[in-house]
């Protein structure tokens, strides 16, 4: 009976890991939003009215006055508008006031066949991809065909197809054509002037591993995994190429510098900072649907609708000023990013309403800031105005970027009078509050939203000051902090050792609840003795004493939660929960006694389950020991200290688990290597018990759903 | 003996017990379900027809008056209305001079000539698609009575075997079309599910200079004028009254789904050149709906007409359940019909305008005096009432923590007197005043009660009470939501309580960490009750109903069913409790049913939708209300721009209005009230006072006035004039600009007519 209420309290750990996570959004805001830290859209004000759209092209030349899948759209430096309507392969080109002003089906001989891009350049000479031509075709401003490229020869880009979609042309006029992975560049001469920008291919285990096991005619079978692919690129205004990709994390948009190097938002943490190996394998592997990981990502990882999707930035534009807006296909939505890639606004969306997309196809911005976006479904092409919100949001963040901060103060302040709680312009005050040396505000402000960058830079130079003004005061209080914690460890030691041999030498005794705790310390220093007491007076010891020091571990995880220093904090105290804490906490060394036991009861071992059920809980204690202090220390820690915090933090991983292989040794008897063989097969053991339970689990789910689904089967009236 | 067998067999005992609860529970639920299915006992003879499909015959003059005349043609049992002071023929369906009927295919064709169309379901395929008939090709029984006032035609179409009798008639000046619902025959298993009356009435092509209104949030138009700037495929708009079709948790959450195609009024309107009409539903409204087509779907004919549900039609998620009848459809969503009628009687109203009047400021007008003439409006602010500022405030939030949630306290009603002071101080003493989320814990559906005690609590009560009394001027509402319930927040049975849908189960929705649920009229009638019994010794507190001016739904539940009208009559018994205790009475939304009883409404929509086929909003809604009943629209400092704000309360009638909070309302992030990114009472204070001190040294001369005039002037431009002759012109344009001679500045307005201060 005891061991099915074990089993079922397992289980139910398990439920909750699962059940603690949403599995339907509320239902969606429909303000503009920003996304702050863990992926929670904040709702700022509306940044961008629809004020116009072209669903029409009118009267021209008996032309069809609809746009039939169109796919590209360009605005050059006079405001003119070019439109690629691939499903009718031509291309229109309107003026500033949205008047038809031509329409180019390209050269007369060979006219253009579902063409995806263009760019035109200072001068209005118009290259358009001529996409189902395989071809890029150079046209004069009026029109007339002046030259053609094609695939350039190159032993570089193998025998794939010459399809060009999206380009550019350099003003040293190079043509950069977006090609799977790459950039290519093209020159004058239709020669091959290399790749540039390659995606990132990133490492994947599974692909190792299958690598180091299959057989050599097995590996010729496997497909080569290719890096992601560019969707779209576009030229800024400071020369640069900035580009989408399918690469995930970081380089879901790209500046591209004249050598190929990604110089857009390389990576910044936000959060997260303790790199514990369980964690991050949980957040990023297991739970990746749910839990927003720790990299910085552009875009949202879910659809409106709560549901986990993969961003795909169809195209992007950028402004003079470096504002670099995109569009996502799949939600619909249109994303802003500063100059250094932080989210100024998200909004758009699927839906029939104005200022909403079928999907989105291509986005253009103008002189004015107004953008362009066209939508291939609904065929036609919406126009937003930016409101006196954003633009001053535009303005703030591009005088902080050229150095201008009591300007940008200033119009944060006023941006600030429009939404009180926008995460960016408590930022920028923080930041400029950092820059005139006013520490303390900055991290006052930069707390209120919660950015941890600024607070710790603040928090440092606050530290030094405070140091260098109160410092004999600090040594002395330091001194006596010191001096009372050594004689608490030499006191609680010798406490300790007092209890090890009262227990070890009374022979009747069985061990009382206090006197089990004081020995229990003694694994602190004495690791070996005390396993070695436990498995020598087996009968004797008392499990009470265990459950308290599992119950003292995770009121520490709690009130470490609660207290440790806020850059440092791996969880907020709001996001936290109690029970999925608890499982994160004992789920090592709750399957470690089963495991272990199941093990060694095979292999020669002499231990009892109740042994390695009291060992394993005495494998916590380090962690307590360590994460008291630590957590109270850490008030004067900050971000840059965090390698400091975080060998601490792994200091007592590591003694937990030379505690538990200790314990495997001594309890069974095992030599070294025997030893060694165990733990890897208890931790076999382990996996198969999560696999177990995970498929029990699963089973079960299963079960009751059918149940309740046969009920209410018979609940729907069939009328 | 028994002991043991009971020891060695107890878990298989319980196991078949629970399998014979099963077995015995499916058998009866096959047994009712067999017992509801539908069956045709005899074999249907159709009647015979009696109609000539060739005879075009000819109009006769049945009824009229010094107004109007009304034209019937026996033969095709179709009607006309000639508007005798401008000779206007409005005809009801499509002839050559309107539109080459030619050019369409010969379903459109006959559709381009019904008066009447008829979709019917049958009952024995109900998961089957309905299929529509056309009174033109498809009616081929024809009764006409003449009566004193107009004809009675009954229309058979003995093919399905349905049968309806539609009464023409001209009564107090307007063309009157009924639909009793006692002469509804179906005498098949062919069973009615939507009719469209008079589809064609004043169709018009794109070369007519007019538009259609309609009623898409505050009103909307789209102009005949404008087809050529319209996308290649065009969607129909259709708006049905008070509440969308769906009948879903989410459907009523989500803005987007539920301001979509939701009607706030019963009514259309057409302009064709210097003619118009305005069609009113004016019974049986809330299964009705407007559907409105503009030139370039199929035909290039821009109609707007009335469509009737008069069955239930509810979506079925076929995902974990199988169809009982046909095959199984999992995964699909199917629409099934429900077996009985809607027998309500169904009444439209058709009032003809001219001249200087035809236009959809003349039909907003008529529209008023109707409703204040049958008493369905009546006007709360007295003559030399003070304009009131609105505000809205947020007393308290919780937001979530590891262990126990953190109560964060936002205006304790200490602090909002000490608000209410200032203002006066300020010298702004008229106010309507929002408390939102003080119940305990916060807005926590469905808790209507107590107060949070970190507020005040009963106390506290009684002092703004008490306040409110000694100082007139500003009137106090406790918000409260009848309409959703959170499972989480317990107080409501999730069986008893909460609205059921078609297939008998309970209507609710999973979210992040509770599910939700409707709840029925009954239960929400009985917890405002008891509200208004815990408020009892507090007269001059008032109530304000969240969502019940936007939101009216059926509930199938099969031991107590109410239909949408009995909903909107059991939310016109809760406003009566409100009156009855005199008691200031606020509501959230403009549904029309709230017009007899409301003191002030809040969140009214100051825009339409904006779908791709309306040209421009107009507050058509605003009009009809404007002087009778003060309103207001979102909070301006959720605004953007407050300067369009300003602009867009003038243009609207609308009081200004603020969300306030006496903390930071940097306290708000991350919780339900997220969405208020700015409320600190501080920081808006001045801002406030600026704004209200406009409005009441300019429109303190036009409140209590109607808004008589709405002209769109220029892009970016309109005029509104009331009835005391004060004229605004309001330019939203970044720009200046010169309209009827005066000089508009950009982002701002001028009185040309009036007193300017």
């Amino acid at each position: 009976m005891k061991k099915l209420q074990r089993v079922t309290a397992l289980l139910l750990a398990f439920l909750f890991l699962v059940l603690c996570f949403p599995d339907t959004a509320e239902a969606s805001s429909e303000t503009d939003y920003v996304t702050g830290n863990s992926s929670y859209r904040l709702p700022v004000p509306k940044a961008y009215n629809v004020t116009g759209s072209i669903n029409n092209i009118g009267e021209y030349e008996s032309e069809s006055p609809f746009l039939k899948d169109p796919q590209d759209i360009f605005i050059d430096s006079k405001d003119n508008i070019y439109i690629v309507d691939t499903g009718n392969s031509r291309v229109v080109r309107m003026t500033p006031d949205l008047k038809t002003a031509g329409i180019y089906h390209g050269p007369a001989d060979q006219p253009f066949n579902m063409p995806e891009g263009i760019f035109v350049d200072e001068d209005g000479d118009m290259y358009v991809a001529d996409t189902g031509n395989s071809r890029i075709v150079h046209l004069s401003p009026e029109g007339e065909l002046v030259e053609v490229f094609t695939n350039p020869e190159s032993g570089l880009t193998g025998s794939a197809p010459f399809t060009p979609s999206k380009l550019v042309v350099s003003p040293t006029g190079y043509i950069y054509v977006v090609r799977g992975e790459n950039i290519m560049a093209i020159d004058g001469n239709n020669g091959f002037r290399g790749l540039y920008g390659q995606t990132n291919i990133g490492y994947s285990l599974a692909e190792a591993m299958t690598r180091i096991f299959a057989s050599e005619s097995q590996r010729k079978f496997m497909t080569k995994r290719l890096a992601s692919s560019y969707i779209n690129l576009t030229l800024g205004t400071d020369g640069m190429i900035y580009a989408t990709s399918l690469e995930r994390e970081e380089g879901e948009i790209k500046k591209l510098n004249s050598i190929g190097n990604n110089t857009y938002r390389k990576y910044k943490t936000i959060g997260n900072s303790i790199k514990n190996p369980i964690t991050e394998f949980i957040e990023k592997k297991v739970l990746k649907a749910v839990v927003a990981g720790s990299k910085f990502k552009f875009g949202e990882y879910f659809d409106d609708n709560g549901n986990y999707m993969e961003p795909i930035f169809r195209d992007i534009a950028v402004d003079g000023k470096g504002i670099v807006t995109v569009i996502e296909e799949l939600n619909g939505k249109v994303y802003q990013y500063d100059q250094d890639g932080n989210m100024l606004v998200a909004f758009g969306g699927l839906g029939e309403q104005n200022g909403k997309f079928a999907r989105p196809s291509a986005i253009a911005v103008n002189s004015e800031g107004q953008l362009y976006i066209v939508d291939r479904l609904n065929n036609n092409v919406q126009i937003f105005e930016p409101t006196q919100f954003i633009e001053l949001v535009h303005q703030a963040t591009t005088a902080y970027g050229e150095g201008d901060y009591e300007k940008s103060y200033e119009l944060w302040e006023q941006v600030l009078a429009i939404d009180e709680n926008y995460e960016l312009a408590h930022a920028g005050i923080a930041k400029t509050f950092y820059k005139q040396g006013r520490w303390k505000e900055s991290m006052e402000e930069s707390m209120l939203v919660g950015n941890r960058d600024i607070y710790t830079q603040s928090f440092d130079e606050y530290k030094y000051e405070v140091l260098r003004k109160n410092f004999v005061w600090i040594i002395l209080i330091a001194a006596v902090i010191i001096a009372a914690v050594c004689w608490f460890l030499v006191a609680s030691g010798r406490g300790a050792k007092k209890a090890y041999w009262a227990f070890v030498h009374d022979k009747s005794k069985k061990m009382g609840v206090v006197s089990g705790i004081k020995y229990s310390y003694n694994v602190l220093l004495h690791p070996l003795d005390t396993i070695e007491g436990v498995r020598y007076k087996k009968t004797k010891i008392n499990l009470k004493a265990a459950l308290i020091i599992m119950a003292a571990a995770y009121l520490v995880r709690i009130a470490y939660i609660y207290i440790v220093h806020y850059p440092l904090a791996s969880i907020e105290v709001a996001d936290a929960n109690p029970i999925f804490e608890a499982v994160k906490l004992f789920i090592v060394p709750l399957t470690w006694v089963p495991a272990a036991f199941a093990a060694t009861s095979i292999s020669e071992g002499e231990s009892k389950f109740g042994e390695i059920f009291f060992t394993s809980m005495l494998a916590l204690l380090p962690f307590i020991v360590i994460n008291v202090p630590l957590m109270f220390v850490s008030n004067i820690l900050s971000k840059s200290q965090q390698s400091w915090y975080g060998i601490f933090s792994a200091a007592a991983y590591l003694w937990m688990f030379l505690i538990l292989v200790f314990s495997m040794k001594i309890l069974n008897n095992y030599s070294l290597g025997k030893t060694i063989r165990m733990v890897i097969v208890t931790i076999f053991m382990m996996l198969v018990i999560w696999l177990v339970l995970g498929l029990f689990y699963i089973l079960f789910a299963r079960l009751v759903q059918f149940v309740l689904e046969v009920m209410k089967e018979f609940q729907v009236s069939m009328l | 003996m028994l002991k043991k067998v009971l020891k060695e067999r107890l878990g298989l005992i319980l196991f078949m017990l629970v399998v014979a609860v099963l077995v015995i529970w499916g058998a009866v639920s096959v047994a009712n379900a067999q017992k509801n299915a539908v069956r045709t006992e005899y074999e249907y003879v159709p009647v015979e027809g009696n109609v000539d499909f060739e005879d075009e015959g000819s109009y006769r003059r049945a009824a009229g008056n010094d107004k109007m005349e009304l034209y019937y043609n026996e033969a095709k049992g179709t009607v006309q209305l000639k508007d005798l002071e401008s000779g206007y023929v409005w005809k009801s369906v499509v002839d050559d001079e309107v539109y080459d009927t030619e050019k369409v295919n010969k379903q459109w064709a006959s559709y381009l000539k019904s008066v009447l169309t008829v979709s019917y379901n049958d009952l024995q395929q109900r998961d089957a698609p309905p299929t529509k008939v056309f009174s033109s090709s498809d009616c081929d029984y024809l009764e006409t009575e003449y009566l004193d006032n107009g004809v009675r035609v009954r229309y058979g179409f003995t093919q399905p075997g349905i049968f309806l009798s539609v009464e023409y008639l001209l009564e107090d000046g307007q063309f009157v079309v009924r639909i009793p619902a006692d002469r509804i025959e179906e005498q098949s298993q062919f069973v009615i599910t939507t009719l469209e009356i008079l589809p064609f009435l004043g169709s018009a092509g794109d070369e007519v200079d007019g538009y259609f209104v309609y009623p898409d949030g505050s009103g909307a138009v789209t102009d005949y004028a404008n087809a050529d700037h319209r996308p290649a495929s065009i969607k129909a708009g259709m708006w049905r009254t008070y509440s969308n079709k769906t009948l879903t948790v989410e459907e009523f959450m989500n803005e987007s789904l539920y301001e979509r195609y939701t009607a706030t009024l019963p009514v259309f309107g057409i302009k064709n050149g210097s003619s118009a009409l305005l069609a009113a539903f004016t019974q049986g409204a809330e299964n009705s709906g407007v559907v409105g087509y503009p030139s370039g779907y199929v035909v290039n004919l821009n109609h707007i007409g009335f469509e009737i549900y008069t069955r239930n039609v509810f979506n079925v998620n076929m995902f974990n359940v199988s169809s009982g009848v046909g095959e199984t459809a999992n995964g699909k969503e199917i629409q099934r019909v429900d077996k009985a009628l809607n027998a309500e009687d169904r009444e439209i109203r058709y009032f003809l305008l001219n001249g200087e009047d035809a236009d959809y400021s003349g039909m907003a007008d008529v529209y008023r005096e109707y409703l204040l003439a049958t008493g369905q409006l009546k006007g709360v602010i007295d003559e030399g009432d003070a304009m009131p500022l609105s505000l809205e405030v947020i007393m308290g939030i919780t937001k979530p923590q590891m262990i126990l949630d953190e109560y964060v306290k936002m205006t304790s009603i200490s602090e909002l007197m000490a608000i209410m002071e200032d203002l006066k101080e300020r010298g702004i003493n008229d106010t309507e005043i929002l408390l939102r989320s003080w119940q305990k814990d916060g807005e926590n559906y469905p808790d209507y009660w107590p107060i949070a005690s970190q507020l005040g609590g009963r106390k506290g009560l009684e002092e703004l009470d008490e306040y409110l009394q000694k100082n007139s001027g500003g009137r106090v509402y406790l918000e409260n939501n009848f309409i959703f319930a959170m499972q989480k927040n317990g107080g409501f049975s999730t069986t008893g309580d909460v609205v059921y849908d078609g297939l008998n189960l309970p209507v609710s929705a999973s979210g992040y960490d509770t599910n939700w649920y409707l709840l029925n009229p009954q239960a929400a009638f009985e917890r405002s009750e008891d509200f208004l019994d815990k408020l009892s010794s507090w007269s001059s507190l008032g109530a304000a109903y969240q969502y019940m001016g936007r939101i009216i739904y059926p509930d199938y539940n099969k031991s107590a069913p109410f239909t949408r009208n009995q909903t909107v009559e059991k939310w016109k018994e809760i406003f009566a409790q409100v009156k009855e205790q005199k008691r200031p009475l606020a509501c959230e939304g403009m549904n029309q049913y709230v017009y007899e009883s409301a003191d002030y409404l809040y969140h009214v929509r100051d825009s339409a939708f904006g779908l791709s086929i309306t040209d421009a909003s107009i507050p058509f809604v605003q009009m009809v209300l404007s002087g009778l009943i003060p309103y207001s629209t979102d909070p301006g400092n959720l605004s953007y721009d407050m300067d369009i704000q300003k602009l867009k309360w003038i243009e609207y009638g609308a009081l200004p209005n603020f969300i306030i909070t006496n903390e930071d309302a940097i306290n708000l992030r991350e919780s339900d009230f997220d969405y208020v990114f700015t409320s600190t009472y501080d920081v808006w204070k001045d801002r406030i006072t600026e704004t209200y001190q406009e409005f009441a040294r300019n429109f303190q001369q036009i409140y209590g006035r109607q808004m008589i005039r709405h002209e769109r002037l220029e892009d970016g431009v309109v005029g509104i004039t009331y009835d005391n002759g004060v004229q605004v012109l309001i330019n939203y344009n970044d720009a200046d600009r010169e309209i009827k001679g005066a000089a508009v500045p950009a982002k701002g307005y001028v009185i040309t007519e009036g007193e300017v201060r």
